[in-house]
């Protein structure tokens, strides 16, 4: 039988490694499980961005701002590389709609201090040089946004959470929960059981479907995106570039302008988008998808068309109902705690990692995540999809 | 889109004879290949094949591949060439790049053929023109009737590099040299004999440490290196030659077999990584692999796997009575066990089985 340790964290992704990368920080035993390995999922799939403007002000930007220094900070302790670059970022606008919109929006970035600007035809140049400034009518920047390395950074907390001392199980699905007494008593997995005083989900798209076991319906949907990689080249592309619709809310359902892109240190670019096929767990490429993505990216940077795809993934990312992450304690199961749903999870998981490690050793509680309780999910009533 | 009931990629002895076995049996099939010749790399294998007979023994490689070319007429299948997939989507959907144009296939068995590619070492100078594979140099005389090069240095013992120096001295370059880093000759005697006979110098024990030139190979520096493969650069000396050519091994084209999530297995005997198949060479529920792909070997032996593909898809596809094909496969699998024996083939075939039991220890058996 396994031995009970303190936590048992539930996916090792970026924000289930930062809780775990914490908690070992405070001398506490820690089991990592996953139903693939580290970075596996959309931890590992991402476009590795750094985004600011397309988070209300409040507790989120609060970890963001937090987040760049703790990056920082694992770098000088040498603990793990994680190719942070602040090199400003640009969210694009197609049409004087969205320009518009665009311009109300960063208004109340600035007057909370984020350096933002739109950025208007010739002048997008200045940031990216190969955009198609015929297509792209617009861009909102942000100084303050980035990039990073999503692998280095995932694998930099689990790898250290491991070397202190915890166990990483990779492979290991959970099957189903034991319950007594509204407390989780063992995690049961296709590679036998474990035992904690604490359960931690960070699951990401596949909380609502591990949480049924425990006759939850937390209203998290999946969203499939396809992405590419190229062959490394010369430094083309300054900052992640996303789309505008992310940032001005106006996104439709069926929208298929959504290019997004980053070229990392190494000089690949991985170029994204989100299908916007919602409740596909397929994890397969679609067809459609990356040939869209591929012209997509050739009239977007028509001097960049003769770039090698080396490989196609896709990326299943969660989509919670009322878009707010769910982060915190069940109501229902006083010794689960879950941090699923943290959207662009990056640009937050350092700080909102360790926030939850204070918070599941019970040292701290802070009401600025209140309205992402889980309990708002656990009130009863099923969601018809 | 195209619909179809079988897509061979590959148009390579394991992709035509795959074509041929499922095309008998009346399955409509494409064969898709990214050259503009079919055949693969038959066409430039102007030497007589080994072994008995039925595997085409005396008969020369570009022969072989006239004689599967005009097989795979006769079959109805369709060969489409200059057309390169690109990627296998969701349900069997393959993407394809025809004309400029990429264009969707639905097919209901894929088989990958997909070949192997060869290995480059790097040492200084590596990049320099006048350095390229041992199979760019085959095609250079046998298809194109081009010497690469006057003075040629061969980097590694193998068949492939044996054979390719050959038939380098015969279309008139001198061949200064077979140089190889381990204590032996990797290929058949038969051919290192015929170099030996010419007075091509082998040497053994010995590796290119760096290409002289400054904008293209006139020289190599070589050094011995001992049973743990480390240099001795006190000893090296200078080779004059205007090409070098490396023979050092193929690593199997498994991409598509990633792309669509097979389990993938590592096999030093049979190239490096490789797709995880059952008996019947089976990777995925509607997905089948045949020849390099499935571990490097021979063309006899990609003609076999072909040919088991082949019959696999037919009899799934029910176009071929399952106790005829039983039949059928009980017979490739002799011919391959002939192929598959003496001090090189039967580590292949041993690996070849540990391939096929770690499919059968999979749960869940194909997605």
């Amino acid at each position: 039988m396994n031995k009970k340790v303190d936590v048992i964290v539930i996916g090792a992704g970026v924000v289930g490694g930062a809780i775990a990368y914490y908690l070992t920080k405070k001398g506490k035993s820690v089991i990592i499980l996953d139903q693939d390995e580290a970075a596996s999922g959309a931890s590992g799939g991402n476009n590795g961005q750094i985004s600011i403007i397309d988070r209300e002000p409040g507790i989120e930007l609060d970890w963001a701002k937090e987040s760049m220094k703790l990056y920082k900070e694992y770098e000088e302790i040498d603990e793990f590389e994680t190719d942070l670059e602040l090199t400003g970022g640009i969210s694009l606008f197609y049409n004087e709609d969205e320009i518009r919109i665009g311009r109300e929006v960063i208004k109340k970035y600035n007057e909370i201090g984020y350096h933002c600007e739109i950025l208007i035809g010739e002048d997008i140049k200045k940031q990216e040089p190969y955009i198609n400034t015929e297509i792209v009518k617009g861009a909102a920047y942000c100084k303050e946004e980035g990039k990073l390395n999503p692998f280095s950074i995932t694998l930099g907390f689990i790898d250290n959470a491991v070397e202190k001392g915890s166990k990483l199980f990779n492979k290991t699905k959970v099957l189903d929960f034991k319950v007594k007494d509204n407390l989780i008593q063992e995690v049961i997995t296709n590679k036998g059981s474990f035992y904690a005083e604490k359960v931690v989900v960070a699951t990401g798209a596949w909380t609502r479907d591990l949480m049924s076991k425990l006759d939850l319906d937390y209203k998290i949907f999946y969203g499939r995106g396809s992405l590419m990689v190229t062959n490394p080249v010369e430094a083309c592309i300054k900052g992640p570039i996303v789309p505008g619709c992310f940032t001005i809310g106006t996104l439709y359902e069926g929208d298929w302008n959504l290019l997004g892109l980053t070229q990392h240190k190494n000089g690949t670019i991985t170029i994204g988008q989100d299908t916007r096929s919602f409740n596909d767990y397929n994890k397969g490429i679609s067809y459609e998808g990356t040939v869209h993505l591929a012209k997509l990216f050739s009239e977007h940077f028509p001097e960049l068309i003769n770039l090698d795809i080396i490989r196609v993934w896709s990326a299943i990312t969660p989509h919670v109902a009322d878009s707010l992450p769910i982060y915190g304690f069940s109501g229902k199961y006083h010794n689960l705690f879950v941090a699923a749903g943290l959207k662009g999870a990056f640009t937050i998981a350092p700080a909102a990692g360790k926030m939850a490690a204070d918070m599941i050793l019970e040292d701290t509680y802070d009401h600025r995540v209140e309205e992402y309780s889980p309990a708002r999910f656990e009130k009863g009533e099923k969601y018809e999809n | 889109m195209i619909n179809i009931e079988l897509l061979v990629i590959g148009g390579g002895p394991a992709g035509l004879s795959a074509g041929i076995a499922a095309g008998k049996c009346g399955v409509k099939t494409i064969v898709v290949d990214e050259n503009p010749l079919p055949g693969g790399q038959l066409f430039k294998q102007i030497h007589k094949f080994f072994g008995s007979k039925e595997h085409k023994a005396g008969t020369r490689g570009y022969k072989i591949g006239e004689q599967l070319l005009n097989e795979v007429d006769q079959d109805g299948v369709e060969v489409y060439l200059n057309t390169r997939v690109w990627g296998i989507f969701d349900n069997n959907i393959v993407g394809i790049l025809k004309d400029g144009k990429t264009q969707k296939v639905k097919a209901q068995k894929i088989i990958l053929a997909t070949g192997a590619s060869e290995n480059a070492i790097a040492f200084k100078g590596s990049t320099l023109p006048g350095i390229m594979t041992a199979g760019a140099a085959q095609t250079f005389i046998n298809v194109h009737r081009v010497l690469p090069g006057k003075k040629i240095l061969m980097i590694g013992t193998g068949n492939v590099g044996l054979i390719t120096s050959y038939q380098l001295m015969q279309a008139g370059a001198e061949v200064v040299g077979v140089v190889e880093a381990s204590q032996n000759v990797g290929g058949y005697d038969v051919h290192a004999n015929k170099l030996r006979r010419a007075g091509i110098p082998i040497y053994l024990g010995h590796t290119v440490i760096e290409a002289k030139g400054d904008i293209e190979v006139d020289g190599a520096i070589i050094a011995p290196v001992d049973e743990k493969f480390k240099v001795d650069k006190s000893k090296s000396f200078l080779i004059d030659c205007d090409t070098i050519c490396f023979a050092v091994g193929l690593t199997p084209r498994i991409e598509l077999a990633q792309m669509v999530n097979a389990p993938i297995i590592y096999m030093s005997t049979l190239g490096g990584y490789l797709p995880i198949h059952d008996n019947r060479l089976k990777i995925t529920e509607d997905i089948f692999i045949a020849g390099d792909i499935s571990g490097v070997e021979e063309a006899s032996t990609a003609m076999e796997e072909g040919s088991l593909a082949g019959v696999a898809v037919a009899m799934e596809l029910g176009k071929l009575d399952k106790n005829k094909g039983v039949k059928e496969i009980e017979e490739i699998y002799k011919r391959l066990a002939k192929l598959r024996s003496g001090q090189f083939g039967s580590k292949r075939a041993s690996a070849k089985e540990e391939i096929i039991k770690k499919q059968m220890e999979m749960k869940g058996g194909f997605k």
